[in-house]
């Protein structure tokens, strides 16, 4: 081969390869969908216009899946959104691999089984902002109680991603989320109650367990342009249908995984995350109170930042006369 | 009298040293094995290039158990298949061989006799003593296959940008004398070469030329010699002189007369 | 030319040769291994690895370990580093945290156990001090009135940050230099580095 010929050779595998790289870069270049997700919709467990919030107490025999149950019938059960062929996604606070900062399992398993009792199918995802989702999933036993009730796992760091439009945020226009979250007509919220060390945002409830369907790329970005905001941004286009608060174990004093882990036999269930995050932190400060833990560090529960943002933004009601509290005990 | 045609254990050898390339870069996403030409980890058991059995123990003045089995392993096999690694697996000796194809000239012939290859004991005793001396690893770092393996693991780790541009100097520096002279680094430079072909003992798989076939005195034919990258003159070639071979098989292709046969045992 | 296909024969001019190739060839290796290494000191090692004197000496530049690693925590150090370290591997806290104190390899070290000469071993992950983390406070987002704590937050040792009024504050004896931090800071540029501070090894 004559040095010319090798030289325009290379010359012309150089320029096909750059036209092919632009061209393929441009088809397959995320772009902004501006519809909103199809589960966002109005807040489907009302009563006379006020958003309905069930607490359910039992003791440390009573049996979890029976409080789940329980806490959802109260408000008008899992039917009222979930029916054959709806297809659910089970969104559980994992954040990492420590003990007790995340849900029991058992209420997980047990959300995912409702859900597909009622018809939907349903599946578990999560992002997790401590570690590897998959190891912190399994390390939990999230993902072996999840998959005995016959529920898929999907671990949303190994998806691609896609970006949609924030037609109502304040500081947000657009957000980084995962095709599982989009597509799905269901989305359920199951955090743990928890305390969080930083007055922003001062409890981790069903609010910031929305951080869990954005990749870490876009954590970093609302710490850089205002947490609280953003949070609630977030909310207005992922903005869970039901929330399931799994209060067994509170954590108190401090979080999310540094703090205590107080028992407190209880189950909440809400159709509105706002008003579950204001009357969850409102049980987490007389949780407190009457453990002895001092609360002045921290904002009043009606000074939540985020929540109130939230409530701003018309996601939830932060306005306890909107609330109906249904309580069931079960001792 | 030299048959131009690409012989077709050529597009075999070139095949092979692709496909190592390609797996060894390829299984480590599904953890099947780990490592790079310098050594390999197969989960339960490990292979060391046997060039690190004697640096290791001159650079850290110690030996560990550890070194035993992965390294011995790989001599065992040198031994009975000599400097196949050379010829079918390392993919900057390849590349050597076919560097001439940028200009328009081939490889200098070869000047016959051992007198090109005494330097590499040279540079192999320098690389042990600086071990020794001074804890100067220099052959884990110049090892052109360890290199090349080496950019390729953190390109598929880290993303394309993580390549280190002195890896490509360092390529392209080897690379300038092959265009001229062919494996010329191999043969006369390369320390892992050189412990290679000292354990090349039982050397299977050799070239043997069927004398009464074999026309080179009467007809100056001599093509085996020509196209071999490892300058062995086959034709005379004594035992010392064979351990240099790479088992590229060129000479049983290009011999004109068939005289040349690969045999097990010779 | 004399013959001497038939002998392992060599002139004495070949054999001073040899002799004068082999000295120039010593000679540019101790003048390339004085070349000094300033960066070195700050290289912060896999969990596992051995004291430095002893670590260039025993790692074979294999890249073993950066493929077992997990969260691709380590990278191999480049030629700044100087000669002696380059292509060894070493921790970039910004392209992965490592995991040996709580995560993937919290029961066993992934790098350690791959390593085939002994340069990472597996050691008890209690004795381990990979580096210490500074903070640039011009560069901390708690600092500039920013809401975020996220360093405390995915700190897995509990006592090597704390926050005080809504700012981290780092206690470095406490700090075992995964470079967790470091990974999950949302600052651009980041406000965090891993430097090799008070390090804790095992001797080869």
């Amino acid at each position: 081969m004559s040095r010319r010929k090798f030289i325009a050779t290379v010359g012309g595998v150089a320029v096909v390869a750059g036209v092919s790289g632009g061209i393929l870069y441009e088809v397959f270049r995320p772009k902004l969908i501006t519809e909103l997700p199809r589960h966002v919709a109005p807040n489907a467990y009302t009563q006379n216009g006020k958003s309905l919030l069930s607490i359910v107490k039992g003791t440390s025999d009573t049996n979890v899946e029976t409080m789940v149950r329980e806490a959802l019938d109260a408000i008008g059960g899992i039917d009222r959104v979930v029916s054959s062929g709806t297809r659910v996604v089970v969104k559980p606070a994992v954040l990492n691999n420590q003990p007790y900062v995340a849900p029991d399992p058992h209420v997980v398993a047990e959300v995912a089984r409702l859900a597909m009792e009622a018809g939907g199918t349903v599946v578990v995802a999560e992002c997790s902002g401590g570690g590897d989702t998959s190891y912190c999933m399994q390390v939990q036993g999230i993902t072996s109680a999840v998959q005995a009730v016959g529920a898929t796992v999907r671990y949303l760091n190994t998806e691609s991603q896609i970006q949609i439009a924030v037609p109502n945020g304040v500081t947000l226009h657009d957000v980084k989320t995962f095709p599982t979250i989009y597509d799905c007509d269901v989305l359920i919220s199951v955090p743990r109650l928890k305390r969080h060390f930083s007055p922003t945002p001062t409890v981790t409830i069903s609010l910031k367990n929305m951080m869990g369907v954005v990749p870490l790329s876009e954590m970093n970005r609302f710490h850089n342009m205002g947490l609280s905001q953003c949070i609630a941004d977030v909310n207005t286009v992922m903005k869970p249908n039901l929330t399931v608060v799994d209060a067994t174990y509170a954590m108190a004093r401090s979080g999310p995984d540094d703090g205590d882990p107080i028992e407190m036999d209880t189950i909440m269930a809400s159709g509105d995350p706002v008003a579950i995050d204001l009357i969850g932190a409102q049980k987490l400060m007389e949780l407190e109170q009457q453990h002895g833990i001092p609360t002045s560090d921290y904002p009043d529960y009606t000074n939540i930042a985020h929540i109130n943002a939230a409530a701003t933004l018309g996601v939830g009601t932060n306005n306890p006369d909107n609330i109906t509290i249904v309580e069931r005990n079960l001792s | 009298m030299l048959k131009t045609k690409i012989g077709k254990f050529e597009l075999l050898r070139v095949f092979t040293v692709i496909f190592v390339v390609v797996f060894f870069v390829v299984a480590p996403i599904f953890g099947l094995v780990y490592g790079t030409t310098c050594a390999l980890n197969f989960g339960n058991f490990a292979l060391i290039s046997p060039l690190e059995l004697f640096l290791l123990p001159l650079g850290t003045k110690t030996f560990l158990l550890t070194w035993l089995v992965p390294s011995v392993t790989v001599i065992i096999a040198i031994i009975f298949f000599g400097r196949f690694f050379c010829g079918w697996i390392c993919p900057v000796g390849g590349l050597l061989e076919y560097s001439h194809l940028l200009t328009d000239k081939k490889p200098r012939k070869n000047v016959g006799g051992l007198y090109n290859n005494w330097e590499k004991y040279a540079v192999l005793f320098a690389v042990l003593l600086a071990a020794y001396l001074f804890d100067f690893s220099a052959p884990y770092l110049f090892s052109p296959p360890g290199s090349v393996y080496r950019a390729l693991v953190e390109i598929v780790t880290h993303g394309i940008m993580s390549i280190d541009l002195t890896v490509i100097l360092l390529f392209f520096a080897v690379d300038l004398l092959a265009i001229r002279y062919g494996r010329s680094w191999c043969n006369s430079l390369c320390p892992l070469g050189t412990v290679i072909s000292s354990f090349s003992f039982v050397n299977l798989f050799k070239p043997k030329v069927d004398q009464e076939k074999c026309i080179d005195f009467d007809f100056n034919c001599l093509n085996c010699e020509r196209v071999c990258p490892m300058r062995i003159p086959v034709t005379r070639a004594n035992r010392w002189m064979m351990m240099e071979c790479n088992k590229c098989l060129k000479c049983w292709d290009q011999c004109p007369v068939d005289a040349i046969k690969i045999e097990l045992f010779s | 030319m004399t013959e001497r296909l038939n002998s392992l024969h060599i002139t004495r001019r070949e054999f001073l040769k040899l002799i004068a190739e082999g000295a120039a060839a010593l000679g540019l290796f101790k003048i390339i291994s004085l070349i000094p290494s300033p960066a070195q000191t700050n290289l912060v090692r896999p969990p596992g690895a051995v004291v430095e004197e002893s670590f260039n000496a025993l790692c074979v530049r294999c890249g073993i370990c950066l493929e077992a690693c997990p969260t691709k925590a380590i990278v191999l150090a480049g030629y700044e580093e100087g000669l002696e370290a380059a292509n060894t591997p070493k921790i970039d806290a910004y392209s992965g945290p490592c995991e040996f104190y709580s995560g993937r390899c919290s029961r066993e070290m992934k790098c350690s156990k791959y390593c085939p000469t002994s340069a990472l071993r597996l050691v008890n992950k209690g004795q381990v001090k990979m580096g210490t983390v500074e903070l640039d406070q011009s560069k901390c987002l708690a600092f500039m009135g920013q809401e975020c704590v996220v360093c405390k937050e995915k700190c897995p040792v509990p006592t090597a940050i704390t926050s005080i009024n809504r700012r981290p504050v780092f206690h470095g004896e406490q700090c075992v230099g995964c470079g967790t931090c470091v990974y999950y800071c949302p600052a651009s540029p980041k406000a965090l580095t891993l430097k090799a501070t008070g390090v804790r090894r095992v001797s080869a």
